[in-house]
């Protein structure tokens, strides 16, 4: 259990910086300026959020405030400079203190040429056509601090590079992107509730060190390529990335009774088509990892005439998602918005001694509607896993009574538990199954 | 359809020949209209105030070019930029009055996506105004039958009344009405109001056209420029103006692009 906190503490703790921040976006009118011939604009919210587990909700599992501050400047047509910012202060049970921080999530310039356009800077790549789950949408990583509590909008991280875009006559394009810099994602803290590290992973008498991660050099640069077309009859693109994973693996090393997390390159190839027919779209997206390190058990390992270096196996894993989306036309469901998600992780050839799931499939459903004149809009969204017996499920309300006010209110539950090595069932969402809980959030966008 | 730019039920009847004197039938009537709202391209600039039945009030601006490719499609492309939580979002679509569904791509800037989506439902509300997808397609000279009632004068001009009906049971079951009654001017052929009747019979809504002046300077084709739908059953109030409206300007083929849409 987490020792809860006083009240009294929290409010001590709102930074004046904040505050000050706060009342000034909240009342200065959105703006649009001139210097040096640019054209500026912002917009952005400033948002509250609080969670706390249904088992005792007097101990907060989320608590937020946020700051979202977004500003283009655009100098003619050829020239656009833009910057989101991030200022943020945490404050859960489980934390020792407050953690204010700011994060740049993009800080770019954009070129615009005749055919093509080039970015330089800090951007958010999105690839793919899953919803609300990753497959070939391993670009830009993600903040999982906080796992999935703050939004898909809210946690994309920016990527350093350049990308260029190039228009064909057909309407085709291509997508070059260089990133000179390896970004990760921000894991939770290993205290936290929503950490991802498997205590039973890390062998008896061993400890957890320092994540090996590529240094800052040319040669340790990500590349790729994107080409999409976008013919009335389907939407579809294929694409390429020399990435580093951004989920590392743990090497284990019995000289040093030390586990060690550690992110290696692997090659990312990419399909993804989406396709209209009537009154439904369907859409599919696939990624091939050539090439990832996965964990392997070191017990099962050592067992073998030969254990693989570090108790890590190469391997290639395949990810596909089918999805179908409609809108029922029924007279209660206003705004209806349905789909359906299967998606399939495989490892291909999977080492015997291998330590995570040779297979999982998980089906997800996502429905929506908006009522009142979009004042109301409920959603439910689910993830199981049909191999593991473990299972998320997401209900929330946003209650939008002024405009940009936008009220939540939301209770996940998690069902199952941790994967389990001996018998290969539960999952990501059973390793949660303490945390159902209530959230509540406030956004005001300006 | 998805946020047609002001395509909202004949609210852009140009003037035409007047047709006042002739005899007109309704299907006659209702194709003049419908010739007579085209233009080549538009770009237009539309305030929707949302009226609740306690007088608040909530904003909606949208920034829309289109042109007309033929008679049976259209290519539009919208940019919201009221309220703040939906601005920069942009929308292209390409609207077909035929068989073919329509063809939409969205792009969500706090996703950095393009998503190719289902068109809406037809009784769907728009922005959650009272202005359904169905109210702001064009008229439907196929699956509807026009007839004229006695002339009325409406808002000081007399009018033709025209009385549509859907004429067959997949549309029947598709629209949110059974009947709709339009006031179109004789003289200039612009609407001045419609009256909407929900399957049940009912006077549901209300269309009132107003301001009715030339376009634009450079083009003196008169337009409504404001229009106020008001819904008698949900005691809810939308009023749509033009505050920028230029037709048959030149639209650059980029526009309705991928590329301008991520933009």
């Amino acid at each position: 259990m987490i020792p809860a906190r006083p009240v009294r503490d929290r409010l001590h703790g709102l930074t004046l910086v904040f505050t000050l921040l706060t009342v000034v976006l909240l009342t200065a009118p959105p703006c649009s300026a001139s210097p040096l011939d640019l054209e500026a604009s912002y917009k952005g919210y400033v948002q509250e959020s609080i969670g706390g587990r249904t088992a005792q909700i007097d101990e907060l599992v989320f608590h937020r405030q946020l700051i979202n501050l977004e500003v283009e400047a655009h100098g003619s047509d050829w020239i656009m400079l833009r910057f989101a910012i991030d200022v943020l202060r945490d404050d859960p049970d489980f934390l020792a203190e407050d953690r204010i921080e700011s994060r740049l999530r993009e800080a770019y310039a954009r070129l615009r040429f005749d055919k093509f356009d080039l970015r330089v800077g800090r951007m958010q790549i999105a690839w793919g056509e899953a919803d609300g789950t990753i497959v070939s949408d391993q670009i830009s990583p993600f903040d999982l601090t906080h796992f999935i509590v703050p939004k898909f909008d809210e946690i994309r991280l920016g990527v350093d590079g350049a990308t260029v875009d190039y228009y064909f006559d057909n309407g085709d394009d291509v997508q070059l992107i260089w990133l000179g810099r390896f970004q990760e994602p921000n894991f939770p803290e290993l205290n936290s509730p929503w950490s991802f590290i498997d205590p039973s992973m890390i062998p008896a008498g061993f400890s957890l060190g320092q994540t090996d991660r590529p240094a800052n050099a040319m040669d340790n640069s990500e590349f790729g390529l994107r080409y999409s077309g976008h013919p009335l009859v389907a939407d579809w693109s294929v694409g390429y990335f020399r990435s580093w994973d951004d989920r590392p693996a743990l090497r284990v090393d019995p000289s040093t009774l030390s586990v060690t997390p550690t992110h290696q390159r692997f090659d990312l190839f990419t399909f993804n088509v989406v396709h209209p027919h009537g009154p439904v779209l369907l859409r599919f997206d696939a990624a091939y990892e050539n090439g990832r390190l996965l964990s392997t058990d070191p017990t099962r390992s050592s067992a073998l005439p030969t254990a693989p270096r570090g108790f890590l196996s190469r391997e290639d894993v395949v990810r596909t998602l089918v999805a179908v989306d409609t809108k029922p036309d029924l007279w209660w469901w206003e705004q209806a918005d349905a789909s359906l998600q299967f998606v399939n992780e495989q490892v291909v050839h999977p080492h015997p001694a291998l330590a995570v799931s040779k297979q999982t499939r998980y089906l997800g459903v996502r429905l929506s509607a908006a009522y009142l004149n979009e004042t109301v809009k409920p959603w439910i969204f689910s993830m199981v896993n049909l191999d593991g017996a473990d299972a998320w499920l997401q209900a929330k309300i946003d209650y939008e009574p002024w405009d940009n006010w936008r009220f939540s209110f939301e209770y996940d539950a998690f069902f199952g538990h941790r994967f389990d090595l001996s018998n290969r069932s539960g999952g990501v969402f059973g390793g949660f199954d303490d945390n159902d809980m209530l959230l509540a959030s406030v956004r005001r966008s300006f | 359809m998805l946020i047609p730019p002001v395509a909202v039920l004949a609210i852009s009847l140009p003037a035409t020949r007047a047709l006042g004197g002739e005899e007109l039938s309704g299907l006659e009537v209702a194709r003049a209209t419908d010739r007579a709202r085209r233009s080549r391209t538009e770009h237009q600039v539309m305030k929707m105030t949302l009226i609740n039945p306690r007088g608040q009030t909530r904003v909606r601006t949208i920034e829309g070019w289109s042109r007309e490719i033929s008679d049976d499609e259209e290519h539009r492309f919208s940019r919201f930029l009221e309220p703040s939580d939906v601005r920069d979002t942009t929308l292209l679509s390409y609207d077909y009055n035929d068989e073919r569904d329509d063809d939409t791509w969205l792009y969500l800037p706090a996703l950095k996506k393009v998503k190719r989506i289902l068109s809406s439902n037809k009784k769907d509300y728009f922005m959650g105004s009272q202005f359904t997808y169905e109210d702001m397609e064009n008229l439907d000279l196929r699956n509807w039958d026009y007839t004229l009632d006695a002339p009325q004068t409406e808002a000081g001009v007399e009018c033709h009344v025209l009385v549509a009906v859907p004429n067959n049971e997949r549309e029947a079951k598709e629209t949110n009405y059974s009947k709709r009654i339009s006031w179109i001017g004789k003289a200039d052929m612009l609407p001045r109001k419609i009256e909407f009747y929900d399957k049940s019979g009912r006077l549901a809504k209300v269309l009132v056209f107003e301001d009715i002046r030339p376009a634009s300077e450079s083009n003196p084709r008169p337009r409504a420029h404001k229009l106020t739908m008001d819904n008698l059953i949900k005691k809810h109030k939308t009023v749509l103006e033009i505050t920028k409206l230029e037709l048959d300007v030149e639209v650059n083929d980029s526009v309705f692009s991928q590329r301008n849409l991520r933009q």
